[in-house]
């Protein structure tokens, strides 16, 4: 419930936000759908072009959160200078094309290991990786958040801590009927819960200014 | 391999501090309960330390002290004679 984050909001605007939320679910569905049928053709047609990503220096990571429209975001990556490597739990083989390489994290600690290992490697050598910061199952980090915590997953903040990389905040929203990437400042590498104080204060600056792209993921890990 | 195996045990324990960890003892789960970013670190550690790949020895046998020392020892063998 979106009085969760914002138990400020007047009635009407409560409303407001809980129909872009629904909006953002039911548009999301149909471009599911609309991949499932057409495959990332859809995606690439409505992503609007977003240089500020492409002026991203390598090495670096970025960082997601599962608000927005997180399946536009390996369209995003196709369109950098660089290979990038996407981290997901599952991932399908038509995932793998040119410029993008998907990872599975996988199921147990050895596979997710051994996808950490290939990130670190590939960050190591001066790559790009995407990831998210905020995946169903994964070691928890907690970090302050609307005054309350945020649970984040350790994973890309450890990972940037070995391989010595930023993190850059990154998602993706509807404008309209297009789709547009918003790319935050970098977040320098360093401790664990530096750098996921710092997510959890970007994610919510961007709620702040837009309450609508709130998601049920993030008030799931809202303590 | 005594000397491989003392660096290993050391990579271990930096990421195992609260445990000693036997050398047949499995690093994850059960046994020394490294965990998937603590395991990677150890692979990492050995490769950075070795120059060697280490990271194939995972998803088959249980990762131990003694399997990563024993393939780190067997490919710096092959690296010298070849």
């Amino acid at each position: 419930m979106i009085e969760t984050l914002f138990p400020d909001l007047s009635r009407a605007d409560a409303r407001r936000v809980t129909r872009q939320m629904r909006l953002t679910t039911m548009r999301n569905a149909m471009l599911l759908r609309a991949m499932h049928y057409f495959g990332l053709r859809s995606v690439r047609l409505l992503l609007m072009p977003d240089h500020s990503i492409a002026k991203v220096q390598p090495p670096v990571i970025f960082g997601t959160f599962h608000i927005g429209v997180p399946h536009a975001l390996g369209v995003a990556m196709e369109r950098l200078p660089h290979e990038a490597l996407v981290l997901r739990r599952r991932a399908s083989a038509r995932a793998q094309r040119k410029n993008v390489r998907v990872v599975e994290t996988g199921e147990t600690d050895e596979q997710r290991a051994l996808a950490f290992h290939r990130a670190a490697s590939h960050l190591l050598g001066g790559g790009v990786a995407l990831m998210a910061l905020d995946p169903e199952h994964a070691a928890r980090i907690a970090a302050p958040f609307f005054g309350r915590t945020i649970l984040l997953a350790r994973g890309a903040f450890a990972l940037a801590r070995v391989a010595r990389v930023p993190i850059v905040p990154l998602v993706a929203r509807w404008r309209g009927l297009r789709l547009e990437t918003v790319c935050g400042a970098p977040i320098a590498a360093a401790s664990e819960q530096e750098m996921a104080d710092a997510a959890a204060k970007w994610l919510e600056a961007y709620l702040r200014d837009q309450p609508g792209q709130t998601s049920a993921r993030v008030l799931e890990l809202l303590r | 391999m005594t000397d491989v195996a003392a660096t290993v045990r050391e990579i271990v324990a930096a990421h195992a501090p609260s445990k000693a960890v036997g050398d047949a003892t499995p690093l994850g789960g059960d046994g020394a309960g490294l965990d998937s970013i603590a395991l990677a670190e150890v692979l990492l550690g050995c490769e950075q330390r070795f120059g060697v790949e280490v990271a194939s020895l995972l998803g088959h046998d249980a990762l131990t002290i003694e399997r990563l020392a024993r393939h780190i020892d067997a490919q710096l063998v092959a690296r010298a004679t070849t």
